[in-house]
């Protein structure tokens, strides 16, 4: 079973970005404005993986900006047999798991291993938090992947946050494919769990 | 006989069902800092300078021995050279 195509322009066909891309490649040296445009599109995008895929909230703007500066010099060699963001993607992906290997010193990781369980902090920070500032969505779903252990964050990442499909997370990891979905398959109920029992506390 | 492992193992692939995306995942974003498109152009500012310094460091050692070789040759030939020189003027 593979990963449910999204409504997004991934499906579509067409690259939105086909034309940036084509100016940013034959722009003259030094005219950065085409390349400048796709950065801004999905920078946002990228700091969320990093700081997602790593938990690395210091390097997080550190490591997506060596994945732009990258993926400029990659242009030339990009043969368009995918979209620009399914190829930032991939670059992206690839930096934040050797940063990940790195971190950890140790090459990634048995489903077993037990990652240190922030939830019970999570909990105590959201009820302080609660009463001093309303907290953004986006930052509670933040909040609750960090307290997920990396064994089963990183996969669920690559599958509904980066829209790759078992197979391709399965490479990725090194791992096999019925390894892959467990660690999703248990990924989305943690997730699912942990994220109901912190809005019902934000809520009281 | 020997196909079996393979079918287990894809029917055991096809057994876990890993459920519903979380489309709130698919959506997420994290805010930026004002400075992080400026440091990405410098960054790429910086090593294409880099690379043209030490291209021009690669091929100017050759430029400058391509340019003495031409030299010394129009030193050692300078009959045949004028001889060239006032042909080219006769024919033109």
């Amino acid at each position: 079973m593979s990963h449910p195509p999204d409504e997004s322009f991934r499906s579509s066909g067409a690259d939105p970005d086909e034309e940036l891309l084509q100016e940013a490649r034959k722009a003259p040296q030094g005219d950065l404005r085409a390349f400048e445009q796709l950065v801004l599109r999905y920078q946002r995008r990228v700091v969320a993986n990093c700081r997602y895929i790593t938990r690395d909230r210091n390097n997080a703007e550190d490591l997506a900006q060596e994945v732009l500066v990258k993926a400029f010099f990659g242009l030339r060699g990009f043969e368009g047999r995918s979209s620009f963001v399914d190829w930032l993607q991939r670059i992206k992906i690839s930096h934040c798991l050797r940063h990940v290997k790195k971190q950890v010193g140790r090459s990634y990781v048995g489903i077993e291993e037990a990652d240190v369980d922030e939830f019970d902090q999570l909990k105590v920070r959201v009820t302080a938090e609660q009463m001093a500032e309303q907290i953004s969505d986006q930052q509670l779903i933040g909040r609750v992947l960090d307290s997920i252990p990396g064994t089963l964050r990183i996969p669920l990442l690559l599958c509904d946050m980066d829209e790759l499909s078992y197979e391709e997370v399965a490479q990725f990891l090194g791992l096999s494919l019925s390894a892959t979905k467990m660690r999703i398959k248990r990924g989305r109920e943690e997730f699912r769990e942990r994220y109901q029992k912190v809005r019902t506390a934000v809520a009281k | 006989m020997s196909d079996e492992p393979e079918d287990s193992e894809m029917r055991e692939d096809e057994e876990i069902d890993p459920g519903e995306p979380i489309a709130a995942l698919a959506k997420l974003e994290h805010d930026t800092s004002s400075l992080l498109i400026g440091r990405v152009l410098r960054t790429i500012q910086r090593r294409t300078a880099i690379g043209q310094l030490t291209s021009f460091s690669a091929e100017a050692p050759v430029v400058v021995l391509k340019e003495f070789w031409l030299i010394s040759i129009g030193q050692l030939n300078p009959i045949s050279m004028g001889k060239d020189a006032s042909h080219g003027a006769k024919t033109s």
